[in-house]
């Protein structure tokens, strides 16, 4: 084909209508001239089949298969547009699934599927090891990190890090960073590379070396405008450090650091200034080519228990229990990755199975519908066949009505995933956001798009090949016609109900008790009041030493106390449901077995407070007294415990005036005050007080309560750290309520997906409970109208149209509720407070589902009021 | 009379030859002619006369624009184009071709 008649066909096609007239026009001038010599039927006998031969000129110009696409197409625009409602329906209904299936895939693939951004991911593992602070021994059950990391044959690499925080100097504020402090095999271990300048050298890693830092990208860019590093300082907690290298965008691990300081093997103080209490580490090693995780588990533990130096009895046994807890969880060494996506895998894995579910309920109703549709196109297909259609012609009509409605459901889809996306965001892991990006990736994108054309093509053939199959004559003749294909159908439909019905109690049940657990939440008991009170972080420089720091946090506190709207200020080392990690402790009452305190699995913590902060928080005394203003500012042998604590101790006495061991001191009870709730997750926890006095604060928290309900209280507590020591950080200031919020919302995001998912579910059960009640109307019409005419009244009708679809639900709901049974059992981790196997969640959605149902039933199935037998008769 | 087919491949040679005989000929003139010339030997099916002619027009061998006839009337004349003419020249030659091949086959003489 050369250019010309390239350009002729274009030209063609572009004008093809036109020139379709101008040859029916011509083609009829012929006719006439024709039938001028041999009359008119001879003509138009001579000629044929114009329609034909029109099409075969038009062959000619080569653009059939675009034509007949254009025109199917347009057909089934036409087509689309006229059964308005239901195509609507259909591509909601394809764009809610395809955008949650896409949203979570996205979501579950980038916390679980998608490799770790480093290295070889697969190589990194994670260990419980600890670098040991100078001059002090390890505990009989701690490894030491410098004798893995001369491990070489297990692991290439071996590095430490932790995250803390630092202030940085800034001139008009300051402000709080991350701290990611490593040892300097750290950026090696993970393949990471500095995007400007160097990384950490050994020598820096030794206690007395260099100090030196690493920016991230952000922070780079933030505070130090993208500047040269050459020459260029930053000040953490007014210690000077020099910039020596930039990460890359991409890095930010771990937690978002905003910079890197080397971690000293061992540790000195100057490198503990980042932590609060103690060093929360993580040990992460590159395993050796060709070494296994369990390999190296097996290996480490033997070469650990050979070099172990236990020192009597006591450590015997703390190393005995140790070896078997290690047993127990499956060896020493666990995947990095497993240990990243920890905390989360659970709902993220209910969300993927409800996702799963709701797409199921989607294809259900999708294939109802158009199930139903075909049944009533049956008609319209006969007449098109016998006008000479061919059966490959009709499948592809129906089959590029279905692939459109389809697609509208893919694009649709695809904007609901990215909608969907922004909320997804609070389910990544903390150590992971920054890394993988929750972002709808092309895989993804071409999964949705090759599902919503698999379920176009698998949707529109089935109902397609049922009816061009039959004897076109037939169907004309026929009215709706009994045969067997229409009862298979009608069966096949009213199985899809029942499996919609019965995955929709699934997701309802498992909403109903996230919905529980989070109203448990909510109204649980805190042991603190969480309205009214503004809390903040003080976070002090290594150079304020003990007293200074003492000092600042009582002036603030006699400032606040000053104003005439606080009713009372205190200081505490943490805050209740604010904490993140804690260090247990153990206390020794004369009288009282270890045995015993093990065998309740009641731990223990400790605390530092203030009389101020029980009573700005409302924490209840129980008995005896709270800390008095000497025990508040000098060191007393005082302490407060909670009822747990009292319980368990002295169950029989009052513990008032008693006296226990605690780190070496003898303490003595003067007072015992309610269970507070540090975190959700937890059992009951014995807690220890201790006053203020004589504390030595790394961090501390300040509470106060206002008289008024504001945010303002937040401002003045502020205000007043300023008015002490301008220069003093303070962060997460922010009300109690705020505080007990962020504790909540992950569950809360969770609970709100789920409700989501079990609403829709709904949503589509009942649409395809009404599609169906709706076109069985349709098609029985000429039944209904006989009974009519036979002396059926309306309601008569009605019942016969519901009782079937009543049946069905009940077996669905039936059929679901058995399986929600035995699969509560996956919400175990996710239930707060309430039993999987709820009793109002197991009553309450049957009762909704038969509600819903029978409202779907009986909104169509009221038309039958309408059905007019003398219509029936006459329309035969 | 039966009229014997048009062998296949050749119709739009006849075509072009008519075209090349006659300046303007509309579609049923082109019919007419063929059958005319012919003696009546060939009858033109109008169900294969049209898709020749777009074939043709679209291979740029001929064009074609409405005009009046004597009676006034509407219709669509078409005209040879100078690589219909070429195309025709090619086209005789290998239909010659041929029918000597055959010929000599059937040891027949052809008139020429």
């Amino acid at each position: 084909m050369n250019a010309g008649e390239l350009f002729r066909r274009l030209k063609l096609f572009v004008r093809r209508d036109r020139m379709t007239r101008e040859l029916e026009e011509e083609m009829r001038i012929h006719q006439e001239l024709r039938a001028e010599r041999v009359g008119p039927e001879a003509a138009h006998r001579r000629f044929g089949n114009t329609t034909s031969i029109q099409q075969q000129s038009r062959d000619a110009w080569g653009f059939r298969f675009l034509n007949d696409f254009a025109d199917d197409a347009g057909f089934a625009a036409r087509r689309v547009l006229k059964q308005r409602s239901v195509s609507i329906v259909i591509v909601a209904v394809m764009a809610v699934g395809i955008g949650a299936t896409t949203a979570m895939f996205s979501a579950v693939d980038a916390a679980l599927l998608r490799p770790l951004p480093f290295d070889r991911p697969e190589q990194l593992v994670m260990l419980p090891a600890q670098v040991g602070r100078e001059k002090s021994k390890l505990y009989a059950d701690q490894i030491s990190f410098t004798e893995v990391a001369a491990m070489r044959d297990l692991f290439t690499q071996v590095a430490a890090y932790g995250v803390g925080g630092l202030n940085l100097a800034s001139a008009d504020h300051p402000i709080r960073l991350k701290v990611g402090t490593v040892t300097t095999e750290f950026f090696s271990v993970l393949g990471a590379q500095a995007a400007r300048g160097r990384l950490f050298a050994p020598e820096e890693g030794k206690p007395g070396g260099a100090n030196v830092a690493v920016l991230s990208d952000g922070l780079w860019k933030r505070e130090f405008g993208s500047r040269s590093i050459a020459g260029l300082t930053i000040t953490l907690n007014s210690r000077v450090f020099d910039v020596v290298g930039v990460m890359p965008p991409s890095f930010s691990f771990p937690e978002q650091s905003d910079v890197w300081i080397p971690m000293t093997v061992p540790l000195t103080s100057a490198s503990f200034e980042p932590f609060r209490d103690y060093v929360a580490q993580t040990t992460i090693a590159r395993l050796s080519g060709g070494v296994s995780t369990a390999a190296a588990s097996t290996q480490l533990l033997a070469r650990v228990q050979r070099t172990k130096v236990l020192r009597n009895a006591k450590d015997s046994t703390r190393n005995a229990q140790w070896v078997a807890r290690v047993q127990e969880i499956g060896g020493l060494i666990t995947p990095f990755r497993k240990v990243l996506a920890r905390d989360r895998t659970t709902p993220l894995y209910v969300l993927l199975g409800a996702t799963g579910l709701l797409l199921l309920i989607a294809c259900a109703n999708v294939t109802n519908l158009l199930l139903a549709q075909a049944a009533v196109r049956r008609r319209e297909i006969a007449v098109r066949q016998v006008l000479g259609a061919t059966r490959f012609r009709i499948l592809r009509q129906l089959l590029t009505e279905s692939i459109l409605l389809s697609w509208c459901g893919a694009l649709l889809g695809i904007l609901v995933a990215l909608g969907a996306l922004q909320g997804l965001q609070a389910f990544m892991p903390p150590q992971l956001l920054g890394l993988s990006v929750v972002r709808i990736d092309w895989r993804v994108l071409s999964f949705s798009i090759a599902l919503s054309v698999v379920s176009g093509i698998v949707f529109g053939l089935y109902p397609a090949f049922g009816s061009t199959r039959r004897d076109a004559s037939e169907s004309i003749k026929g009215g709706d016609g009994h045969g067997t294909t229409a009862e298979r159908s009608g069966r096949l439909r009213q199985t899809l109900v029942a499996a919609e019905v019965a995955l929709s109690v699934l997701l309802l049940v498992g909403a109903g008790i996230m919905l529980r657990s989070l109203e448990k939440m909510v109204t649980r008991d805190l042991g603190v009041s969480t309205t009214d009170v503004g809390t903040m972080e003080l976070a002090f420089a290594s150079k304020q030493k003990g007293p200074e720091r003492f000092r600042i946090l009582r002036e603030v506190v006699e400032r606040l106390d000053a104003m005439p709207e606080i009713q009372a200020a205190g200081i505490s080392k943490t805050l209740p449901l604010a904490t993140a990690g804690e260090m247990l402790v153990g206390i020794e009452v004369p009288g009282v077995t270890e045995e015993r305190i093990r065998s309740s699995g009641i731990i223990m913590n400790e605390e530092f407070a203030s009389s101020g902060f029980f009573q700005a928080l409302q924490i209840r005394l129980v008995e005896g007294r709270l800390f008095n203003a000497s025990e508040d500012v000098a060191p007393s042998k005082s302490a407060i415990i909670n009822s747990t604590t009292a319980k368990l101790y002295w169950p029989d006495t009052s513990p008032l005036g008693r006296t226990f061991f605690m780190s070496g001191d003898t303490l003595i009870v003067i007072g015992v005050v309610a269970d507070v709730v540090n975190h959700f997750d937890e059992g009951r926890v014995a807690q220890v007080f201790h006053p203020t006095g004589g504390t030595a604060f790394f961090t501390a928290t300040i509470v106060a309560r206002s008289n008024r309900s504001s945010n303002a209280t937040v401002g003045q507590m502020m205000e007043a750290v300023r008015a002490v020591d301008p220069a003093q950080p303070v962060f997460n200031a922010r009300m109690m309520e705020d505080v007990r919020d962020d504790s909540i919302a992950p569950r809360r995001a969770s609970t709100r997906f789920l409700t989501i998912f079990a609403i829709i579910a709904l949503s589509l059960s009942s649409v395809g409970v009404y599609a169906v009640v709706s076109y069985g109307l349709a098609q029985r019409y000429r039944e209904l109208g006989i009974r009519s005419a036979l002396g059926a009244t309306g309601s008569n009708l009605m019942l016969l149209l519901s009782r079937e679809m009543v049946w069905t639900a009940s077996i669905g709901v039936a059929v679901g509720l058995a399986g929600a049974w035995a699969a509560a059992r996956v919400l175990e981790r996710l239930a707060y407070g309430v039993d999987v196997h709820d009793t109002m969640t197991f009553v309450l959605v049957p009762a909704t589902l038969f509600a819903a149902t029978l409202l779907a039933t009986l909104v169509p199935a009221r038309r039958v009021f309408r059905v007019n037998p003398s219509d029936v008769m006459r329309a035969d | 009379m039966s009229h014997l087919e048009i062998p296949s491949g050749t119709l739009d040679m006849l075509v072009l030859q008519m075209l090349n005989r006659n300046k303007q000929l509309h579609g049923f003139e082109i019919a007419e002619a063929i059958e005319r010339v012919s003696a009546d030997v060939f009858r033109v099916e109008e169900g294969s006369l049209y898709p020749a002619l777009q074939r043709l027009l679209i291979k740029g061998y001929v064009s074609a624009e409405w005009g009046r006839t004597a009676e006034n009337r509407r219709a669509r004349y078409y005209t040879l184009l100078p690589a219909g003419k070429k195309q025709l020249a090619r086209e005789v030659k290998s239909y010659e071709q041929a029918s000597s091949a055959i010929a000599r086959i059937l040891q027949l003489r052809l008139a020429t």
